[in-house]
């Protein structure tokens, strides 16, 4: 069958395409890339459907036909524009604060003037703030299994200038000559409330990565533990390990950061939220998402 | 008509008395005095009440009542109350022409602009207001950013020595910080934001010149999408 191709705004023909009524999303993908020289990954496809309204071809394994495309239909076609691999801005964005965090420890004469003998509670938060990252380093590689090998390439900067200029304003102060260390409570809570968000946020990802046979990108509903009253336990926590570093710490820029980051993980979770409420309806064979799970923050929110 | 529009209309509509009021007393100031002299004991509470007021703009954009993104409405307002900070605090600034050129600048801008947005609202617009609106900004919008920066520029002395704004090391938040660089620093984003502004409204005046039907976006006009 012919398929025309063509561009979502001005709504012009971009090309014909000719497959099989029972060839994948992937298999079009691959018959435009070689017209038209643009890579796979950089391919976004959309219709409107006669009843459904518009619909995405999001799941290359998908046939046409069972998407509804048909000889007549007019499919749109968005570059997403230069693709890298989210393994590598993971592992860029986390590197930065490992190696960025330091140096305000380490240099104190270069970079404020003059030295002070560090306090206990800096020493820690340096621990602490590099075992973060190299935790978040180790389960990109070893844990993390991917639903989308890419993101556009802007993720790159936006993520490194996030996570750089972040790193730097909360090191510069917790590591300052003239710090001043909150009360010793304040310390073994917020301690306490770092090591139990980063066990958990760990046994989360671990739950995810479980839930995903390894090189499929499977969709399933994830079941146990926080995923229980949660969608997406492992930013509640991941919260709540920063809340600890802030209160540990006593530092208003670490506040902010964490209030910054509580803001983003909101935004993706609510995406997230909505996607596996979409997916799972509980019709036509699929499971029922669990109507009570809330959001990000256990019966609240 | 929908209650937001009303309110809107409303808001503008105080606006724009407001604004008028402070240019009668500048201008019958100047005209009368000759000096820009007890200009801010004359008319500084009333910049004060409607240039704060203002900050519900941003309110207007974060909740959808106007289309304009909430950050462009947040950097406008917050350089102008950072201003009227300075002019509060900083004796120094109070009887300098650049205040008065500053509030001059102002006070003609805001009355054209919530007319235009008042009467848009109401579909009763008059073509000499649009053309005003997209005409008197190429004098008013160097002349505006000539007396904020020069107002900052005034006040650097008195913002060194006395610490104002400021916060230093060690405190029981750990943070620090300095008012006196950050005013400095902010005649980087002038530099910037002057060219760019410019030749943004620059465009914006060609499209209301050439079209009168499709009129160009406003601030203030109801986002036809979440209403």
């Amino acid at each position: 069958m012919n398929i025309t191709i063509a561009s979502p705004r001005s709504k012009k023909t971009i090309c014909e395409v000719t497959v099989d009524p029972s060839s994948t999303v992937a298999d079009l993908k691959k018959k435009f890339a070689q017209q038209k020289k643009v890579g796979v990954e950089r391919q976004r496809f959309s219709f409107e459907h006669p009843t459904k309204g518009m619909v995405v071809l999001s799941n290359d394994k998908e046939t046409l036909s069972n998407y509804g495309v048909t000889t007549n239909t007019t499919v749109l076609f968005k570059d997403l524009g230069m693709q890298i691999s989210w393994t590598l801005v993971f592992l860029a964005e986390y590197a930065g604060p490992l190696f960025v965090y330091p140096i305000f420890y380490f240099f104190s004469r270069q970079i404020y003037g003059f030295e002070t003998p560090k306090t206990f509670v800096q020493d820690v938060a340096l621990i602490c703030y590099s075992l973060h990252y190299i935790k978040r380093i180790l389960e990109t590689i070893f844990v993390h299994r991917f639903s989308k090998a890419t993101m556009p390439i802007t993720n790159l900067f936006k993520n490194c200038i996030y996570y750089w200029g972040c790193t730097s304003m909360v090191s510069y102060f917790v590591n300052h000559p003239l710090y001043t260390p909150p009360a010793a409570l304040n310390q073994y809570i917020g301690f306490g409330l770092w090591a139990f968000g980063e066990i958990m946020n760990l046994v989360c990802h671990i739950q995810l990565r479980n839930l995903r046979p390894a090189g499929s990108n499977v969709r399933k509903i994830p079941r146990g533990l926080l995923f229980e009253f949660v969608s997406c336990p492992n930013y509640t926590v991941e919260i709540l390990a920063w809340l600890g570093f802030s209160i540990m710490t006593q530092t208003l820029t670490s506040y902010l950061f964490t209030l910054l980051g509580a803001g983003q993980m909101y935004i993706w979770a609510c995406g997230k939220h909505r996607n596996y409420k979409k997916e799972f309806t509980g019709k036509d064979g699929s499971p029922l998402y669990p109507k009570n799970r809330k959001i990000i923050i256990p019966f609240l929110l | 008509m929908k209650i937001s529009t009303l309110y809107l209309v409303f808001y503008n509509f105080v606006q724009c008395i407001g604004w008028s009021y402070i240019l009668y007393l500048l201008s019958l100031h100047l005209i009368t005095e000759k000096s820009p002299v007890g200009v801010w004991d004359k008319l500084g509470q009333y910049v004060i009440l409607f240039q704060g007021a203002a900050v519900l703009e941003i309110i207007h954009s974060m909740v959808g009542l106007v289309k304009t993104p909430w950050v462009t409405t947040f950097i406008q307002v917050f350089s102008r109350v950072a201003c009227v900070f300075l002019a509060y605090h900083v004796p120094a600034t109070q009887n300098h022409f650049f205040l008065s050129l500053m509030l001059m600048a102002w006070s003609i801008t805001e009355v054209i602009r919530y007319s235009f947005y008042g009467l848009s609202l109401l579909n009763a617009c008059p073509y000499f207001i649009g053309w005003l609106r997209y005409t008197t900004f190429i004098i008013l919008y160097p002349s505006g950013v000539a007396g904020e920066t020069g107002t900052i520029y005034t006040s650097l002395p008195f913002v060194k020595e006395t610490g104002l704004f400021s916060l230093s090391l060690p405190n029981s938040i750990n943070f620090a910080f300095n008012f006196y660089y950050a005013l400095i620093f902010s005649f980087v984003f002038y530099a910037v934001g002057l060219p760019y502004l410019y030749t943004y409204m620059l465009g914006q005046r060609k499209r209301f010149i050439s079209g009168g039907s499709k009129k160009p976006s406003t601030a203030s006009t109801p986002n036809k999408k979440t209403n």
